[in-house]
């Protein structure tokens, strides 16, 4: 089925096409949300959610971009959204956010190993993923497209919808406040 | 105390651990859990949308029976007292001068 049958398909109900939609991009929400969520039942809840959200919203899709880069879009935007309202269940967030509270940080999942990881990387993978969760919004998804989904710049500015110059500076800029997270937390031990 | 050196190695190396790093393989079954998960949503919904439409009806329906109810209770006890003639209070002095002077209110020319 080719990408536009697979629209139509969606577009009129067909579970068909929803199966086939499920069975192609499955790998690809699964691991884009585990790199934000950093945990695998919920990364498993939030791409069942992701699918859900294209089967309903399908109507919605413009065809000014690819069917992945929507998809992806709808990935990193629920994976946002989990974990802002865990970090507004976790501290009474609702009124602190009324104030305009940066609340990147209260996000803290326990270690977390990526079952991608070399094996001889596990433990230093685990370190870079809570440095990752320090990092604002934008560069943390710039950064997990970029290392987690192997993306090139262009494919990140198509999906974060902004220029290839911006990918480009918040790719440097995640990488130096990693470098100066790292440096710090290994300085401490 | 490590050097200063030996720190950023470590952060460099931190730095590059997630290169190379192989896909993981979501759930065979995401799909029929997708399914489940979107059946007991309509459901939910369906039950959610039957109680809150019943929930509706039963304060019409109150509302219509108080206010149908409380229209034939003021009526019942209501109405002899707005048709029953409404008596004057009479002071002492209207009472005699009723008494000695009966057409004293109608002139006869």
């Amino acid at each position: 089925m080719t990408e536009q049958e697979l629209i139509a398909g969606l577009l009129k109900g067909d579970e068909n096409a929803f199966k086939t939609v499920v069975d192609t991009y499955k790998n690809m929400v699964y691991n884009t949300v585990l790199g934000f969520l950093q945990n695998t039942d919920d990364a498993e809840d939030v791409s069942q959610d992701v699918f859900i959200k294209i089967y309903e919203n399908i109507g919605s899709f413009k065809h000014q971009a690819k069917l992945s880069t929507w998809i992806y879009r709808i990935s990193i935007t629920q994976a946002m959204d989990f974990i802002r309202h865990r970090n507004r269940k976790k501290r009474g967030g609702f009124i602190l956010s009324l104030f305009g509270s940066k609340q990147e940080l209260l996000y803290d999942p326990p270690d977390f190993v990526h079952p991608g990881v070399l094996a001889e990387h596990k433990e230093q993978s685990a370190i870079l993923f809570k440095a990752i969760n320090q990092l604002p919004e934008n560069q943390k998804t710039a950064f997990i497209l970029q290392k987690v989904q192997d993306k090139g710049q262009r494919e990140i500015a198509e999906i974060m919808q902004i220029s290839e110059g911006a990918v480009e500076s918040l790719l440097s800029r995640a990488k130096a406040n990693l470098k100066k997270l790292l440096f710090n937390y290994y300085q401490s031990i | 105390m490590k050097a200063l050196r030996e720190i950023e190695e470590q952060a460099a190396q931190a730095l590059t651990s997630l290169d190379n790093l192989q896909p993981v393989e979501a759930n065979a079954y995401l799909y029929s859990k997708i399914k489940n998960r979107m059946i007991e949503r309509r459901q939910t919904a369906a039950v959610a949308y039957t109680r809150l439409m019943f929930r509706l009806s039963a304060a019409l329906l109150l509302f219509l029976f108080i206010n149908i109810g409380s229209f034939y209770l003021l009526n019942r006890f209501q109405q002899p007292a707005t048709h029953a003639p409404v008596k004057k209070a009479a002071t002492g002095i209207t009472a005699v001068s009723e008494e000695f002077f009966p057409g004293a209110s109608s002139y006869s020319y």
